[in-house]
């Protein structure tokens, strides 16, 4: 990463978990990074984080065939770069540094050619977690806390506990005979709390409840008036929103009831826009109350900012901004001021729904796909 | 915090409104497909069951279920050809798992607690009878009946008990790291030694503690009772406090040490009296080393009471004062008595038991007396920390010499400091040297005069 010196834009380096202790990548070694994190509306699940790196394998480095004794990645006769490799991308400033992916390496393949080079696939802890089951009960049991849940379920998947965990959801469930994947129960819990699941970019299991939205800080703003503590941008890529009205939800609280709840007004407006949510929550109270917020919270459209562009090169360019840009993370705010052509001025204010980030040896392109603040509120 | 503005996004809490429509149902639950194909619908007429010991013979359908009475209602089922048992095989595995657990036990030695011997068997070889009346014997069958054994030493190779009550333990050894015995009564405790790293006892009460040696660094004791104690060296660390008796040749009384015969004191420090009064009493001899850096030093408020005698030149005085012991052995030196009426008197020695190589002073070159004709006399005035403010010398003129200029001209005459040079110029020679010069005149003047 050539352009990055630490100083005047963050240094970036790859690093493997070599022996229990994180190794860096020769810089120069790589070629390109891709990151991927979150979604893209507010209306999907968090998706796995994707990360894919490309690596100049001239030195054979990259090969997990390579079991070389001058290979830094082979230890006691092993080449460590196999599945479930973790590894991390860390972005450093002024000597504080910043994780921007944490993850498992799930695919290399080895170009032999002339140019040759190592291309790795790395996943976070969802795609982890997808691939656990768990067990069927023979009665329903355990009535607890999504929060709770969640945990088990990380358990079931082999998650480790402490510091890898951060859940929040008091909303209490209905017993279970589970016998379905973890990822299925843990969006039970996610939408019994109207809330939101995802890997942090330090690699923590998240569970956030609906009240969290109230509380994010607000990282960038961006303009286009080269205003001190702003953001230039690329590129916005605005949404009316009316595509993703919702004014009919049903709320399946396991066998025992089924709410649905319609906000009138809009369907007038625009008919009938329908999801459906499955949230065994406890109480028929919690119930109704999710079906009111969830056809309310999206059934009137505001035009938003579906994507901004920018180059993260020149994130300091107004201001000492790269700690707030390093440090942003899915479901915190940011805000645009756009100056039309005609003279007006507009302001949007987002949450960040997912990031991605193309970082070449020469270049930093970042894109969040960001979705309209939402107001509403239940008590549950 | 971020630098940059920060959005509140203010919550608008969702109520039911007339702008909702809610319904809520109970939702019906469709059975799957595999369980429509196991249900089994039970109609008179259709299906029936038959409870009896044989099989039933005739009236069956298919379906119909017989439970044998007479065989643990084992369950069959008709084909519509043929009673199929369709018993629970786990009951089946069951009953296996039970008669070989019965056959299993039947097969293990049993153990029989009772007063008589058992008549009724089977026995098995090892079988145990514990004989409860007498207190609990060991009896094993063997070869066809029970006979009594013991336990063997390598059956109780380790005793792990945390109480051990037996009437006596007779044992011709009995070898242990530790005994914790609230008491130890024994007529007589014999032995050849006892070998311990420390005997910690309040008391040890004997007649007589018979050893030829008692090997310690120390001995505590409030009071050691002895008749005698015999030793080479009698080292004591604190105060040895005895106020009669007899060290060596020596009598100890309350406040003296006594000898019937000589009695030398010897030190190399210092014999301090303290507050009081230290008096040598008798014909006490006191003296000095040889040399003149060992000497005799008497400070602070001291006295020689009576008869002193001071060895060398024997003097005798009624009252001495005295700085220095050298100054008192040394005729030549001179010292400061007291007279009897407290003045002070200056005495020394010129008899000629004292002198050799008697010579006129004249026909010594470097004690020409014509030398004196140069040295200049002088009037002067002491220093106030030479003579007190009352002295009668003080800041008067005072003729004399200088000791500086006596020693430059007639060197002979000076005293000298040990440390300071030039002190005072004596007398004792410059008077006869004046004398010789004197001498020397009257010759030359009754020369002149013709005579």
């Amino acid at each position: 990463m050539s352009a990055f010196d630490g100083i005047t834009s963050p240094a970036i380096a790859v690093q493997f978990l070599k022996s229990g202790t994180w190794t860096s990548v020769t810089t120069t070694d790589v070629i390109q990074i891709d990151i991927r994190r979150g979604r893209t509306r507010q209306s999907e699940r968090d998706q796995a984080g994707i990360s894919v790196v490309v690596f100049n394998n001239t030195s054979g480095y990259y090969d997990p065939d390579n079991t070389s004794v001058s290979n830094p990645w082979v230890v006691s006769g092993t080449n460590i770069l196999r599945d479930g490799l973790q590894m991390r991308i860390v972005a450093t400033i002024g000597g504080t540094p910043y994780n921007l992916y944490y993850g498992f390496l799930e695919e290399t393949r080895v170009n032999q050619g002339e140019a040759p080079s190592s291309t790795m696939t790395f996943v976070d802890g969802i795609a982890y977690i997808a691939d656990a089951q768990a067990p069927a009960l023979a009665t329903s049991s355990f009535a607890e806390t999504a929060a709770t849940r969640v945990g088990r379920m990380l358990t079931y998947a082999g998650w480790p506990s402490g510091g890898s965990r951060s859940l929040t959801g008091t909303v209490g469930m209905l017993a279970t005979t589970q016998n379905r994947s973890c990822m299925a129960l843990i969006y039970q819990a996610v939408d019994a709390i109207a809330g939101r699941f995802y890997i942090s970019r330090n690699g923590v299991a998240t569970l956030v409840p609906l009240a969290d939205k109230f509380s994010r800080p607000t990282q960038l703003l961006f303009t286009d008036n080269q205003a001190s503590n702003t953001v230039g941008y690329m590129q916005l890529l605005t949404n009316p929103g009316t595509y993703y009205v919702v004014n009919q939800a049903i709320v399946n609280r396991g066998e025992a009831k089924q709410y649905t709840s319609q906000y009138n007004p809009s369907v007038s407006a625009y008919g009938i826009a329908k999801t459906v949510f499955d949230a065994p929550v406890a109480t028929d109270s919690n119930a109704q109350n999710l079906a009111l917020y969830e056809s309310r919270k999206l059934a009137t459209p505001d035009t938003y900012v579906e994507r901004i562009d920018f180059n993260a090169l020149a994130v300091g360019t107004y201001g000492l901004l790269y700690p707030d840009f390093l440090s942003t993370e899915l479901a915190d705010q940011v805000s645009v001021v756009r100056t039309t052509y005609d003279g007006r001025t507009i302001q949007w204010n987002l949450v960040v729904e997912g990031m991605a980030h193309n970082i070449t040896q020469n270049n930093w392109m970042v894109s969040y796909t960001t979705s309209a603040i939402n107001p509403y509120s239940i008590t549950i | 915090m971020p630098l940059c503005p920060q959005i509140t996004n203010t919550p608008i809490t969702v109520t039911l409104t007339a702008d909702f429509t809610v319904t809520d149902v109970v939702p019906v639950v469709p059975a799957t497909t595999e369980d429509v194909a196991n249900v089994v619908v039970l109609v008179d007429g259709k299906t029936k069951a038959y409870y009896q010991t044989t099989a039933p013979t005739s009236g069956m359908t298919e379906g119909d279920i017989w439970f044998d009475t007479d065989d643990g209602y084992k369950l069959y089922y008709y084909t519509g050809s043929a009673w199929t048992s369709v018993q629970d095989t786990s009951i089946a595995a069951a009953q296996s798992a039970a008669t070989a657990a019965q056959t299993t036990a039947d097969g293990k030695n049993k153990i029989y607690r009772q007063t008589t011997m058992p008549t009724t068997g089977p026995f098995s070889e090892g079988d145990l009878w514990f004989d409860t009346d007498d207190d609990n014997r060991f009896y094993r069958y063997t070869s066809g009946a029970f006979s009594a054994f013991s336990l063997g030493n390598n059956a109780i190779a380790s005793l792990s008990a945390t109480k051990l009550t037996a009437g006596t333990i007779d044992a011709s050894v009995i070898t242990v790291s530790n005994i914790n015995a609230g008491n130890i009564s024994t007529g007589t405790l014999a032995a050849a030694r006892i070998a311990a790293g420390s005997l910690d006892a309040s008391k040890i009460t004997a007649g007589t503690i018979t050893s030829t040696q008692i090997s310690s660094s120390y001995v505590y004791a409030g009071t050691i009772a002895a008749g005698n104690i015999t030793t080479g060296t009698l080292s004591a660390t604190v105060s040895l406090a005895a106020v009669s008796g007899t060290i060596g040749g020596f009598t100890l009384a309350s406040t003296y040490l006594s000898g019937s015969g000589g009695f030398t004191l010897y030190s190399n420090g210092i014999i301090d009296g303290g507050l009081s009064n230290t008096i040598f009493y008798g014909y006490a001899n006191i003296g000095g080393g040889p040399a003149t850096g060992e000497r005799f030093i008497v400070t602070g408020n001291s006295s020689f009471v009576g008869q002193a005698i001071f060895s060398g030149n024997t003097t005798s005085q009624t009252h001495f004062f005295s700085p220095f012991a050298t100054n008192v052995t040394s005729a030549a030196n001179g010292f400061w008595v007291t007279s009897g009426s407290g003045r002070m008197t200056y005495t020394t020695a010129s008899s000629q038991r004292y002198k050799h190589d008697i010579v006129d002073l004249v026909s010594i070159p470097e004690y020409d007396p014509k030398k004196l004709l140069n040295l200049p006399v002088r009037a002067f005035r002491y220093n106030e920390d030479y003579v007190t403010p009352t002295d009668d010398r003080a800041e008067v003129l005072i003729p004399g010499f200088i000791a500086e200029e006596v020693d430059a001209i007639y060197p002979i005459a000076c005293d000298y400091s040990e440390t300071k040079g030039p002190e005072s110029w004596n007398d004792r020679v410059i008077l006869p040297a004046m004398l010789a010069l004197i001498q020397e005149q009257e010759a030359r003047i009754q020369a002149l005069e013709g005579k």
